[in-house]
């Protein structure tokens, strides 16, 4: 405890300050370990490489705030380091105690005030984007999309196009899609965050967002508001289309299913088993409302909400026992023989 | 610390188990919600049981027990001055510490300088929408539709034309802001080295000038242009001005610690509190 | 009885003669405020282990993409049980374990207002701790359906609803969090009545030390939101047992309606958390600053203020339901509000440390550490009061992050202070030096790895609560840094425990007052005898140990 101890002590802001070194360049090793890792990186949804509105509005307020905050991070925690290392205590201070000071008026007015005007000038920024960036009725011309969230599926019907789809939203660039969200069981959140922040999905209410996306390609997002087991398989999945592939698209699933005659004993083990029950394929059998919607279904590129890539060998996988990718999943392992399990497979693939 | 009479045992409550008791009675209690019913009666026989100990505890009389006084070679000793010394700040007086610093404005100087330089930028303001759009009102209502959204509302529609209810919301903030930049003003100009009126009236509504221009192409995309900056420095500059103005010809009044003891005693007048006789 | 009291004086033997049973039953039906300060202590250490295993096995699971280690089901009572356990079962008890402990010796009274009452809080404490655990058994065991809860710490309904959450594992939740919430009120009307009708002769309001000072506002901030809690918990069993509807949305309850009574306690929550350790923080940084606190009132009135916006906030956890624009604007500015006080103790901290001669003992360490580290989250808190950005950042790992930072970087760093500042006060014994560097160093190089990267995590996108994620996110190497961190955090806990073992151990004497402090506690024998204080003191400002030590210049001079 003497005098020798603290004098060692003093020492230790060295070993912090080697600490501090050490993990910056932890870190810096990791952001290029990182960058060479994004070679291989298809899709990383992060808000700040927005392609939509609101995402890019909601970007450059971020980034203001992120400013302030860094400018003020930065004064204190200098005035910090400078605190702890100018009066850090030296050989002999032991001795004497510091003049001892109980506070000054002037400076402590100083640092309430300054920190209320910032609040005010930050409260006015907020305050005026939250009032932009609001929309509760759809502007004139947008398309209108209502969404419906299950565990642990999304649901997708377009308005004005009688059509309903899962899990793949598919937009047009350049016009403001209009997205009522709806739940029918827990809570979800629609989330994906190069297009729009995010909204939830609760049951009994009906909430909206928008988003105007100004290029076209695949983003990807997911279910952001904790809803039960597999929330981390809620993926999401948004194409921006130009306006006319947006048409063909569109065109496409308004189509009732094809029937194409080679699957036919594939087609009649679907109906006569439980998959009618949940399942719709529309000019089929359109009973099913609790599972989406399978008419189109090969044109989707992902089954389970993006839990597997949709090709024959996964549908083959996922009838099979779905808990295969999907652990927890709600459809049930349908118990049917290989034989069976194939034929529906193929039954399936020819739904384009 | 006085040292009474020297004491064998201090009473101190008696130590029970009966809380005890009573808190696992009623957890059996609740816990057979998810077990079984026989848990409730358990639960509330034991919980019963402790409650009646708890009151025996209190009722008819306290249950004390007294416990041994430590022996004097377990006491901590009596606390003896140290010979470290104390630093003292020079611009104390008599050695004395001191609350810094010695003098301040008043808070009325702060406020006074926030009217003031609110006026003053209300007039540039108002001469700068008179010559830019033809209006005494475009400058507030300007303003306006920076603060509208503060109360979820949309800005004017019309920029030109005098609106109550705007102005009001508009002036409420704007008074807010004047007299909340007046104390600031007020504390920390006489901090500063050299002339206040320069710091005030040139270097600080430049700054902020700068940092406003910086933010509001982040903050809405659309407003750079409709802001003139010409006119908003010198309305910046007309409040930095005339308030630091203000400021600096106030005289300072000095803190409490320059009374005597006496003076200060009325703060806290306790029966500890420290001698009547002056200290000086 | 009468002849029992005479008696206790001399059948009560010495340590030698008394078996451990003996011992067992002095601590169980202890009323002694010191006693169940030290056990609420030490059972919040024991949940903090199992917390703190079950966070590794969760960063475990989430080291590399589409991991299998821990089933999906598995990974959600984790977490729920991990948010759970560390809130209600390490950060409350802890917090009033270091109130109970040290309010009455600070403002110089020989117990609490209530010891019986004290003890009945604690075990209630203990035992809904132990019910909630008793899920990983009984509730498959009994009836099936599950194990541990899995719904969440704030518990979203209508996922807590028989038709998503069948068995009893959410019963077990609602139970224990019940039942600990009666401990914690209980305990809180004990500080605020001690504090306020037991301060010794001289002890006015504006001499207490400000660690009282902040009790007292976390007390209030326990009364106000506590009672809130239990009454949805009781609505809740309501709605499981009874078949009542108040948030089952299937019959047409409302979902949002849970989320307004959490948060009213949830948001206040987090203050009742954090002041204890701006607290400890400011009894530590005088002492080894070696100066009297800077702006003591200015400090206590921004805890008042902190105490009265906490319940004004709770909603800004809400930015994404939909509240509209109204409640957006008020929530967004009130929560900004918040960092108006919070930055006015950060800068008297600081203006405390400036111009003294800091000695950087273990204590003082960790309560640097905590300055630089709450001034990160309260900035980041105050990116995510801004309702837009955080349209984007709600429920993503930046907000995990920042809340990590505030109750880890901002509550456990000042804990550790506290335990290194206290422990020679409550045993007698030191606590190794070196061993405290090795627990503050690793542990702190961990902490940075493991939340400083978790913010870039959130800014990539990546939600919370999910079990896993795919492989072409591009988060995989930040979760793996993130996971590494985890590993130096544990090597710091168990050198912090080598280091109390050792403390016992090694029986390294403390002595009254180890480190020139100034406050009543250290005028007493350490440990302190059971009736704290001979004779009650009388106090003349609010260092009363300066005034003994540097009777030339004594503080009350001058307050």
């Amino acid at each position: 405890m003497g005098s020798a101890s603290f004098r060692i002590k003093g020492g230790l802001l060295s070993i912090g300050i080697a600490g501090i070194t050490a993990f910056l360049s932890f870190l810096a090793l990791s952001a290029v370990a990182a960058k060479a890792f994004a070679a291989e990186v298809i899709q990383t949804p992060t808000p700040f490489e927005p392609v939509s509105e609101p995402a890019h509005a909601i970007m450059d307020f971020g980034l203001l705030i992120i400013w302030i905050c860094a400018a003020i991070f930065f004064i204190v925690f200098g005035l910090l380091i400078y605190t702890i290392i100018r009066y850090r205590a030296k050989a002999g201070d032991e001795t004497t105690e510091p003049a001892q000071i109980y506070g000054s008026e002037q400076l402590e007015l100083a640092w309430t005030i300054t920190p209320v005007l910032i609040v005010i000038i930050l409260g006015l920024i907020t305050a005026g984007r939250i009032v932009a960036l609001d929309k509760t009725d759809p502007p004139e011309g947008s398309l209108g999309i209502r969404v419906i969230g299950h565990q642990w599926w999304w649901e997708l019907q377009y308005e004005g196009y009688d059509f309903i789809t899962a899990n793949e939203l598919h937009i047009p660039v350049d016009q403001t899609a209009f997205l009522t969200l709806h739940s029918e069981d827990v809570i979800h959140s629609f989330w994906v965050p190069q297009l729009s922040g995010k909204t939830d999905l609760i049951p009994n209410r009906t909430n909206q967002m928008w988003m105007h996306p100004h290029e076209t390609g695949l983003y990807v997002g997911q279910c952001a508001e904790y809803c039960g087991t597999q929330h981390a398989h809620m993926l999401l999945r948004v194409f921006v289309h130009t306006q006319p592939d947006f048409e063909r698209w569109a065109a496409e699933q308004q189509q009732l299913a094809t029937r194409v005659a080679s699957v036919d004993l594939g087609r009649e083990t679907f109906e006569q088993t439980a998959c009618v029950n949940c399942h719709t394929v529309r000019g089929v059998t359109e009973i099913g409302q609790f599972g989406p919607d399978l008419t189109h279904l090969m044109s989707r590129t992902t089954i389970g909400a993006g839990a597997a890539a949709n090709n024959r060998e996964n549908l083959i996988a996922w009838i099979t026992n779905p808990d295969h990718f999907k652990p927890g999943a709600r459809m049930p392992a349908m118990k049917l023989s290989p034989q069976k399990i194939e034929l529906v497979a193929d039954y399936l693939t020819t739904l384009k | 610390m006085t040292e009474n009479e020297e004491k064998e045992s201090l009473s101190l409550p008696a130590s029970t188990a009966a809380p005890l008791f009573f808190a696992f009675g009623l957890v059996l209690l609740l816990a057979s919600l998810v077990t079984n019913v026989i848990f409730a009666y358990v639960g509330a026989v034991i919980a019963v049981l402790g409650a009646h100990g708890w009151w025996r505890e209190m009722l008819p009389r306290e249950h004390i027990e007294p416990v041994p006084v430590q022996p004097l070679s377990e006491r901590a000793p009596e606390i003896t001055p140290q010979p470290a010394s104390v630093e003292h700040l020079v611009v104390g007086e008599d050695g004395h510490r001191v609350r810094l610093p010695l003098e301040y404005h008043p808070y009325a100087t702060g406020l006074r300088a926030g009217i003031a330089g609110g006026i003053a930028m209300a007039v540039v303001g108002g001469i700068h929408g008179l010559v830019a759009a033809g209006s005494v009102w475009a400058a507030f209502n300007g303003f306006a539709s920076i603060v509208m959204p503060l109360f979820g509302a949309s800005p004017p529609p019309d920029m030109l034309s005098f609106h109550p209810g705007i102005m009001v919301a508009a002036l409420g903030v704007h008074i807010a802001l004047s007299l909340l930049i007046g104390i600031v003003y007020s504390s920390v100009l006489p901090m500063l080295p050299g002339h206040p009126r320069l710091w005030g009236g040139i270097v600080a509504p430049i700054v902020w000038t700068a940092a406003g221009w910086a933010a509001v192409g982040l903050v809405t995309p659309d407003g750079a242009g409709a802001v003139s900056w010409g006119w908003f420095i010198a309305s910046q500059i007309a409040f930095g001005l005339v308030a630091g103005e203000v400021v600096s010809r106030s005289t300072p009044v000095r803190t409490l610690q320059s009374y005597t003891l006496s003076g200060r005693a009325g703060l806290e007048a306790t029966p500890a509190q420290g001698h009547p006789e002056d200290h000086s | 009885m009468a002849s029992s009291e005479g008696l206790s004086v001399s059948t009560v033997p010495k340590d030698v003669d008394r078996t451990w049973l003996d011992h067992m039953h002095e601590w169980v039906s202890t009323v002694d405020h010191k006693r169940l300060g030290v056990l609420y202590i030490f059972s919040g250490l024991f949940f903090f282990i199992l917390g703190g295993l079950e966070a590794t096995a969760m960063r475990a699971q989430l080291a590399i993409p589409a991991n299998d280690l821990v089933e999906p089901a598995e990974f959600n009572r984790l977490f729920t049980m991990h948010g759970t356990t560390m809130v209600f079962l390490v950060g409350m008890p802890i917090v009033t374990g270091f109130g109970n402990y040290l309010i009455p010796l600070m403002i110089g009274a020989r117990d609490m207002a209530f010891p019986r009452l004290n003890a009945w809080g604690f075990w209630m404490f203990f035992f809904g701790g132990i019910v909630l655990y008793m899920s990983y058994f009984a509730s498959m065991g009994l009836y099936g359906a599950g194990t541990a809860p899995d719904v969440g710490w704030f518990a979203y309904s209508p996922l807590t609803g028989r038709a998503f959450s069948r068995g009893n594992a959410t019963d077990y939740w609602i139970l224990g969090i019940l039942i600990s919430g009666f401990g914690s009120m209980s305990g809180a009307i004990n500080m605020l009545t001690t504090t306020l009708t037991m301060r010794c002769p001289g002890m006015t309001m504006r001499r207490i030390p400000l660690f009282v000072w902040m009790m007292l506002v976390v007390s209030f901030l326990m009364l106000l939101a506590l009672p809130v809690l239990t009454a949805a918990q009781v609505m809740l069993l309501f709605d499981r047992f009874l078949g009542a509807h108040f948030f089952d949305t299937q019959a047409g309850g409302d979902a949002v309606l849970w989320q307004h009574f959490f948060w009213f306690f949830g948001h206040p929550e987090v203050y009742i958390l954090i002041v204890p350790g701006f607290a400890y923080a400011s009894e530590i940084i005088p002492v080894f600053s070696r100066k009297v606190i800077f702006g003591y009132v200015t400090m206590v009135a921004a805890s008042i203020c902190i105490g009265l916006v906490a319940v004004g906030v709770w909603a800004h956890h809400m930015f994404t339901v939909g509240m509209g624009r109204g409640l957006d604007i008020w929530f967004a500015i009130i929560t900004m509000v918040v960092g108006i006080p919070t930055g006015i103790k950060l800068f008297n901290w600081i203006a405390t440390m400036y111009g003294g001669k800091i000695r950087f003992r273990v204590p003082m360490l960790f309560a640097i550490a905590f300055i630089g580290q709450f001034l990160l989250a309260g900035l980041t808190g105050i990116m995510l009061s801004g309702a837009p950005f955080t349209w984007q950042l709600s429920d993503s790992y930046f907000v995990v992050a920042h809340f990590h930072y505030v109750l880890i970087g901002g509550l456990l760093f000042t804990v550790f202070g506290a335990c290194y500042f206290w422990f020679p006060k409550m045993f007698g014994w030191m606590m190794s030096e070196r061993l405290g560097l090795w627990h503050f160093v690793l542990f702190f190089i961990g902490f940075h790895l493991t939340f400083t990267t978790m913010h870039i995590q959130g800014l990539l996108g990546m939600p919370r609560r999910i079990y896993t994620y795919e492989p072409d996110r591009g988060w995989a190497i930040w979760n793996a840094i993130t996971s590494a961190g985890v590993v130096l955090q544990g090597l710091g806990v168990a050198f912090f425990l080598l280091a109390i073992f050792m403390a016992f151990r090694q029986k390294k004497p403390a002595g009254p007052d180890p480190w020139d402090a100034w406050t009543l506690e250290w005028s007493t024998s350490s440990p302190p005898p059971e009736y704290n204080f001979l004779s009650l003191p009388e106090v003349r400002s609010r260092r009363p140990l300066w005034d003994l030590k540097h009777p030339e210049d004594p503080d009350w001079e001058h307050e």
